[in-house]
């Protein structure tokens, strides 16, 4: 397992500039867009859109690099297991985009005093409502790359991103749908969880952790349906 | 001694076109296998079934005396691969990797990674560790992945169509090197070709594969040695096929030309027909399209 990881994330290293590349240029469009639009949260935006965009970045990049010169079946003939391969991506794009989200919100943390600076006074979350809100934008996104990401390991890549666009489409639908149906239970399970009037620092920490919660019963689902096919399939 | 990989009447139906139809060869300690066959024949899809990348419908692979298939336990796989080196017709590392980069993807996967003979051999084919693998030509793609075959103490190499595309000398060096890895007696090479002439020179035995099936097996002697050309009139060949058993003719327009087991033979007793040595090229044509007596 420790091999297939050292090897996946030999990969990751390499996308690092390119999509943090990606992410500070949003990140800088979207301040600058909200702040001259007078927005108080500028730079929290910038942040949410980096720790949203990261899971499916990494999971699409890698999923492109594996169709690359016949680099998957290569890869296959490594005295590495399918299942050890199944689990480094998994793994790998979690701990990417784990990074990446911190970074999105210590440039978003770092960012506010620049933008004071130039006379743009800040009013809106603070760092602790940025940090919760990324965290729960980035398992969101994992949560949509970890359902669809057993199709990259059926499928060969271009396929699989055709099909991807659907699962995400229904993925958003479900969302909205359970949120609009379950608002008032889960005002009604918070409260009772949390008190009347929680704070809102411990209904963030609840709600973070009811996704993290989410997420990583979804990953575990989809890591064992990912191996199951990617051991199934011939290469 | 035990052979190093072993292929037992495998089956595989790949599309309604193609299949893998009992296929059996197998490779010994000290030898270069040469494995041939025209385009689509199942040169690769034989060395996808023997290195576990696709399952079978029947038949079994053995590396290094192991049961070694798609099916075994993952352990099992992970322990015969580190012992593979594989070597194939494009570079296949991410196209945005530096040279330097490729063994940190590949070196961690094998507990007998030799750091310091991948740097050597990086070294001796004169790769640039700054380059990226999508500007390295074609032999130096091939001489990537050669250092990184030979840089985990690989007992078995294995080359699919590693020769297509190269400049004669890149496919000398190609073949000085596999000659060396070969030298001590414990290690083999199966090499998939379509250029035969590749296998004139190093190959130990030459096996033929066509629309799925193995068509010969035989020490590269026997082709280049002892078989050879009668080129005959039509009287002649007719005289000639019907003293000699599995002889196989071409026929042109004035001429026929009948392929023999044994040039010698042939010359001593019809000393009036000129007959040549065959190539491996030739005995290949032969058996492929040739008619058979």
């Amino acid at each position: 397992m420790k091999r297939a990881i050292m090897s996946e994330l030999a990969i990751v290293r390499t996308l690092v500039p390119s999509i943090a590349g990606v992410g500070l240029f949003i990140f800088v469009v979207l301040t600058a867009v909200r702040a001259s639009n007078g927005d108080s949260d500028m730079s929290a935006a910038g942040a949410f859109a980096i720790s949203a965009m990261s899971p499916i970045m990494a999971m699409t990049s890698l999923a492109g690099l594996d169709n690359q010169n016949g680099w998957e079946r290569y890869r296959a003939t490594l005295p590495i297991s399918r299942k050890d391969i199944v689990s480094a991506r998994y793994l790998c794009i979690t701990i990417f985009s784990v990074i990446m989200t911190c970074a999105a919100v210590l440039l978003s943390i770092v960012a506010i005093p620049i933008l004071n600076s130039v006379g743009i006074p800040s009013t809106g979350e603070t760092v602790f409502e940025t940090a919760i809100a990324s965290a729960i934008s980035m398992l969101f996104s994992l949560m949509a790359v970890f359902l669809v990401l057993p199709l990259f390991f059926r499928f060969e890549h271009m396929k699989a991103q055709r099909l991807s666009v659907g699962l995400y489409a229904l993925y958003m639908c479900l969302i909205m749908v359970t949120l609009n149906s379950f608002n008032p239970i889960s005002n009604h399970l918070m409260s009772m969880i949390a008190g009347a009037n929680p704070d809102p620092s411990v209904l963030g920490f609840l709600c973070a952790g009811i996704a993290a919660l989410a997420t990583v019963v979804l990953g575990a689902v989809s890591c064992a349906i990912s191996t199951k096919v990617y051991w199934a399939r011939n290469l | 001694m035990q052979n190093l990989l072993e292929l037992k009447g495998v089956s595989r139906r790949v599309s309604d076109r193609f299949s893998l139809r009992d296929v059996t060869l197998a490779v010994e300690p000290g030898q270069i296998v040469g494995f041939v066959g025209a385009n689509g024949a199942g040169k690769t899809t034989t060395i996808r079934a023997a290195l576990g990348l696709i399952k079978l419908d029947a038949g079994e692979v053995r590396l290094f005396g192991q049961r070694c298939g798609a099916d075994a336990p993952d352990e099992t796989q992970r322990h015969l691969r580190s012992r593979v080196g594989l070597v194939l017709d494009t570079c296949p590392f991410p196209s945005t990797l530096k040279v330097g980069q490729v063994e940190s993807l590949v070196g961690p996967a094998y507990p007998t990674w030799d750091r310091e003979t991948f740097a050597g051999f990086i070294n001796r084919f004169g790769l640039d560790p700054k380059t990226k693998v999508k500007g390295l030509s074609r032999g130096m793609g091939m001489k990537l992945q050669l250092a990184c075959a030979l840089s985990h103490n690989a007992k078995l190499l294995v080359l699919d169509e590693a020769t297509a595309g190269l400049d004669p000398m890149a496919r000398e060096e190609l073949l000085d090197e596999l000659l060396a890895f070969v030298a001590d007696g414990q290690r083999s090479v199966l090499l998939s070709s379509h250029i035969t002439s590749d296998l004139d020179r190093a190959a130990d035995r030459v096996i033929c594969i066509d629309n799925g099936s193995i068509v010969f097996d035989l020490p590269r002697e026997d082709i280049t040695d002892r078989a050879g050309i009668a080129h005959c009139t039509q009287a002649q060949a007719a005289e000639l096929m019907a003293c000699v058993e599995g002889t196989r003719a071409a026929r042109h327009a004035y001429s026929v030309d009948v392929l023999v087991s044994n040039h010698r033979e042939v010359l001593e007793a019809f000393p009036e027909i000129p007959c040549d040595r065959a190539t491996i090229d030739d005995y290949l044509r032969f058996m492929l399209k040739g008619a058979l007596k």
